[in-house]
């Protein structure tokens, strides 16, 4: 198991979080296989992103933490459901967002959303932070994710190609 | 029938079931309900404000981490606009869920555009296509009531397709805060009786 991979794990259990839903992506896809196969973790894929916000959201208000994974074209079917469900009612969820846009980007449709992904999250004023080498990477994914369950609203962890090595074309 | 009277219908047969239900008019009812039928604040209620399209997927989620029968009290508009959950809902099999649709073949609060399913989709074959347990279709109360009897014994998934009428009047807004929702309700999710609100 890739180093990134094994601490973004521990840090989902460091913090009892136990319901995982995502929509995949085949650099994130590192870390949902071995989710899959981990029987601490309930893993429901998504048909579209927004419903994964519905469905970590619902197990949050049931008592249970619930983070999410996707790519960034689908943080782009999201937006609505941010502002006028979590935002507002206060629910936290982290959410990993694999960058595209990036480093070695193949594909003129990702780049638009994949760029625009950490702007938007300041607009929304959402803290985000992206993961892109090897230092503090156990404080970052594990502290913030501390900073989203005190602040309750979501928090965007953000995976760059730097990190993961990009999308094998 | 009226997504009022069947809402009245839900409350008084689902104990302390957690009931999600969709924005507008359907939670702004089941507001007024519970103080009608003086069971006010019915902790287990979990009002949307926005999020449209979401009511059954945040059911979805509750349910998982439940043996309770959990009841989403949706919309055909709301619906429509998110019908892939209906197929991760088949996939994911939770035996305790519960989704009501009130289908008024429109979109009411908008101006009464009439919606799909005024059209050629149906509802309940959709549920039935994507896996769900039991489907049923219910066109006046009675039926509704004996279905959703019927249906709190059943192991699910189990969608209730309701055909609904409008009355022309929407109620107040439900003056409940959404952070507060998310605060009561959670805290009777796990059981905290310090939290008596």
């Amino acid at each position: 198991m890739d180093k990134w991979v094994k601490i973004i794990i521990d840090s989902l259990k460091e913090h009892n979080i136990s319901v995982i839903s995502y929509v995949p992506d085949i650099s994130i896809d590192k870390v949902t296989k071995e989710i899959e196969s981990d029987p601490y973790f309930k893993v429901i894929p998504a048909s579209r992103e927004e419903e994964c916000i519905g469905i970590a959201s619902g197990s949050y208000v049931s008592g249970v933490n619930s983070a999410i994974f996707m790519q960034s074209s689908g943080f782009g079917n999201c937006i609505n459901a941010l502002t006028s469900l979590n935002l507002p009612a206060r629910i936290p969820i982290p959410i990993f967002i694999n960058l595209r846009g990036e480093i070695g980007e193949f594909n003129i449709a990702q780049v638009t959303m994949g760029r625009s992904t950490k702007p938007i999250l300041d607009v929304l004023n959402i803290p985000h932070v992206t993961l892109n080498n090897d230092i503090n990477l156990e404080k970052k994914v594990s502290g913030n994710i501390t900073l989203c369950y005190a602040s309750k609203i979501p928090l965007a962890i953000c995976i760059s190609p730097l990190l993961h090595g990009g999308k094998i074309a | 029938m009226l997504r009022y009277d069947l809402m009245k219908n839900i409350l008084q047969n689902s104990e302390n079931s957690p009931i999600i239900s969709n924005l507008g008019p359907t939670s702004d009812e089941l507001w007024h309900l519970t103080k009608e039928l003086e069971i006010h604040p019915r902790e287990r209620n979990f009002y949307t404000y926005g999020s449209m399209g979401l009511c059954s997927s945040i059911a979805l989620g509750i349910s998982i981490n439940t043996t309770e029968k959990v009841i989403s009290i949706d919309g055909d508009g709301s619906l429509l606009m998110n019908l892939g959950t209906l197929s991760t809902i088949g996939r994911i099999s939770p035996a305790n869920l519960i989704i009501v649709v009130c289908d008024n073949e429109m979109w009411a609060q908008t101006g009464y555009q009439p919606t799909a399913t005024a059209f050629n989709t149906d509802l309940e074959k959709v549920a039935k296509s994507c896996g769900f347990k039991n489907t049923f279709k219910c066109t006046n109360i009675n039926e509704f009531k004996n279905t959703f009897s019927k249906s709190l014994n059943l192991n699910g998934p189990t969608m209730i397709v309701a055909k609904t009428k409008e009355t022309g009047e929407f109620p107040e807004v439900t003056p409940v805060e959404p952070e507060f929702t998310v605060y009561r309700f959670r805290n009777s999710m796990m059981n905290n009786n310090e939290a008596k609100l």
